[in-house]
């Protein structure tokens, strides 16, 4: 297993309410309304595609999701094109009642490390080195950064900020190590906001684990297994983050609600603290039980 | 100066049948396999397809047939397909293809028919996924030649993917490189497009079958210059094609719609038209029907062209603009995938309604498809 749930949860808890209260005290004009950290069992959204209000409206209005991962920064969204939403972009969809599960999407496998597609090798725009000691510190440079985009973003000191890491050829030793070195200096630095998205099987999710400073939490993507469940995934034990700790993204490219993002929206099943929105409150954030999509059913499974 | 709203690209809702106007003639459906004249659930369109004449609709109880004129449904679900598996569909004429995921969702299956949907045969397609896919489409050349593309499961920050392309109806595949994981279209067996990419969009085109790819530059008006530009596939009809491409500022800014047009098989391309959305950031789904014949949804109102340049708002009896999420045509039919989704406020329930609206007069009056 990976950390205690009942001292993570009060040390959490504990700053959770500081930055609601810090929250409350201040007026910080120049950044977005913090709204409080908390618990989340509902089912969320991503998408790299910038949402248009109409958009998040939709969405909210229309959908069993309750949390928006999107992405916050890093080299690698920034060569791609994922836009990090604008400050009353945020606000405005606090206001509707969003969470948020920011993302950082960096730099991913090493030159040389990338997935191998129909027998062609692809090489991200973003990459860290093959030293797993250059990797580590670019790991570490990487949760500064993300920090302080975090800070600047208006999330608090509880709020989990989640790097992106896309699957890559794991046949070769050396880029295991390299990336396993890359995610060690993310989590050391994050320390309890350092969560991390990966493929199950192709991002290694199971390594971290076994690293010496294993991410607090971890958004596993493997798509159309265990739908609304964050548990019994065939590539990551149920024995690692036990605690409140994942998510698991299991439909990609959605359109059934209209939306303007040309490439949809991923959905997800969150077991994990997060940034919550302007609706957020313990009293109904209680885990439905139906299991049915049309509703919002709980992710907690019933494993643990 | 031009206003600024948030919405991004169309490309996906673009729907238009490369074929749609080449010898439809208005194929007659085959034997059935169920009773027929079976009426469409109302709320659970997930997927649809037209060409030739001919549409089909997957919803949560079947695959459904009907003519171009819409009267009547027939069932065509293929007796083994798990409808839920389903990742895409086409039809051409007689001929049309399901691809599903196979159960443990490591892998695909293709489902095939060349009598109207009255017999299928299926056969796993080559490649195997560690973590399923994320998306397939098809593209129907005609009824031998065939190209599916596979979108990989990575995050929505990357496009990433190959093809298969079959030139013997379905029967067997051989694999074929992509720029990115989008869906291709083919203009003949050799001359393909590929439009988008994870979010900055590149437009590339083949000439040998995929073998090699090349990227297409658009010219983007001056006014524009700075804008996110994303483009759909070209719609061609012989060596005239249209190339839809959609303009906007993430964060703000209206959407703008501009048609190219080429008539040298795409060599080259000259904006033709412009079309600016109502800044809400709402989607704009577009159709294709001739040359110059182009249809595009505003979120607020239908708007028109016979003449590829002017565009003129049409009344649209019987249909909500805001409710379209793609439009699809086939011959002188139009048909719209229109969507309302709800939740009750704690969402312990939520409703997404999906049915189908058909136009036989380009637009101008549209009543619901199903009986």
């Amino acid at each position: 297993m990976v950390r205690h749930r009942s001292l993570d949860r009060l040390v959490r808890g504990m700053t959770a309410l500081l930055a609601v209260v810090t929250v409350a005290a201040l007026s910080i004009s120049s950044q977005p309304a913090e709204a409080a950290s908390g618990y989340t069992d509902h089912q969320g959204v991503d998408a790299c595609d910038y949402p248009s209000t109409t958009d998040l409206n939709a969405l909210w209005n229309g959908t069993p999701f309750w949390d928006f991962g999107y992405y916050l920064g890093g080299a690698e969204a920034a060569a791609v094109g994922c836009t990090p939403w604008t400050s009353s972009t945020l606000t405005n969809a606090r206001t509707l009642g969003w969470g948020f599960t920011p993302i950082w999407d960096d730099l991913q496998a090493p030159t040389g490390c990338g997935p191998i597609i129909n027998g062609k090798r692809y090489d991200f725009a973003a990459r860290m080195s093959i030293n797993p000691t250059t990797s580590y510190n670019q790991g570490v440079a990487s949760a500064n950064s993300a920090l302080s985009a975090m800070g600047g973003a208006g999330f608090g000191p509880d709020d989990t900020v989640w790097l992106d890491l896309e699957g890559y050829d794991r046949t070769q030793q050396s880029c295991i190590n390299a990336v396993n070195a890359y995610v060690n200096g993310w989590s050391t630095t994050a320390d309890f906001d350092a969560g991390v998205y990966g493929s199950a099987s192709a991002s290694g999710v199971s390594d971290w684990a076994h690293i010496a400073h294993p991410p607090f939490a971890v958004w596993i993507a493997d798509r159309n297994i265990n739908l609304n469940t964050v548990w019994n995934d065939p590539f990551v034990s149920n024995s690692y983050w036990v605690y409140d700790q994942r998510m698991h993204q299991y439909r990609t490219s959605q359109h059934t609600v209209k939306t303007s993002m040309p490439h949809g929206y991923d959905v997800d099943c969150l077991n994990t603290w997060a940034d919550q929105g302007s609706n957020f409150d313990d009293e109904t954030n209680e885990p439905n039980e139906s299991g049915s999509l049309s509703g919002d059913p709980a992710c907690d499974g019933t494993t643990q | 100066m031009k206003g600024r709203s948030i919405v991004a690209g169309i490309v996906t809702v673009i729907s238009v049948a490369a074929c749609s106007v080449s010898g439809a003639g208005g194929a007659i459906l085959g034997t059935v396999v169920s009773p027929s004249a079976t009426p469409i659930p109302t709320t659970s369109v997930e997927q649809f397809a037209t060409a030739s004449g001919v549409a089909w609709a997957l919803t949560d109880t079947g695959i459904f047939a009907t003519s171009a004129a819409g009267a009547s449904w027939t069932r065509i679900t293929p007796s083994s397909l798990d409808l839920s598996s389903v990742q895409a569909m086409a039809v051409h004429g007689r001929s049309g293809w399901v691809i599903a995921l196979t159960k443990d969702s490591t892998g695909l299956i293709g489902f095939t028919t060349h009598d109207g949907g009255a017999t299928w045969t299926s056969r796993p397609l080559p490649g195997s996924f560690s973590g399923s896919v994320a998306s397939v489409a098809i593209d129907p050349l005609d009824e031998s030649t065939i190209s599916v593309s596979i979108k990989l499961p990575f995050s929505p920050a990357e496009s990433l993917g190959y093809a298969l392309r079959s030139i013997d109806g379905g029967g067997t595949w051989t694999a074929m490189n992509l720029p990115n994981g989008e869906p291709v279209r083919f203009r003949t067996a050799l001359d393909g497009w590929q439009a988008g990419g994870a979010v900055d969009q590149t437009l590339s085109r083949t000439q040998d079958a995929g073998a090699t790819w090349q990227s297409v530059a658009v010219a983007i008006p001056p006014a524009y210059a700075g804008d996110r530009a994303a483009y759909s596939n070209p719609v061609f009809f012989g060596t005239s094609g249209v190339l839809p491409v959609f303009l906007w500022v993430p964060g703000g800014g209206p959407l703008i719609a501009a048609f190219y047009t080429t008539v040298t098989a795409g060599d080259r391309w000259s904006l033709a038209a412009s079309v600016e959305a109502a800044p809400d950031g709402s989607s704009m789904p577009v159709v294709v029907t001739g040359p110059q014949s182009w249809l595009v949804d505003t979120n607020h109102g239908l708007l028109a062209t016979t003449d590829a340049k002017t565009f003129s708002p049409l009344a649209a009896s019987g249909l909500d603009p805001s409710t379209v999420a793609t439009l699809h045509a086939t011959g002188t039919t139009i048909w719209a995938v229109t969507s309302v989704s709800s939740c009750t406020v704690a969402k312990t329930a939520c409703t997404t309604s999906t049915w189908l609206e058909r136009s036989s007069n380009n637009g101008e009056n549209w009543a619901p498809s199903s009986p």
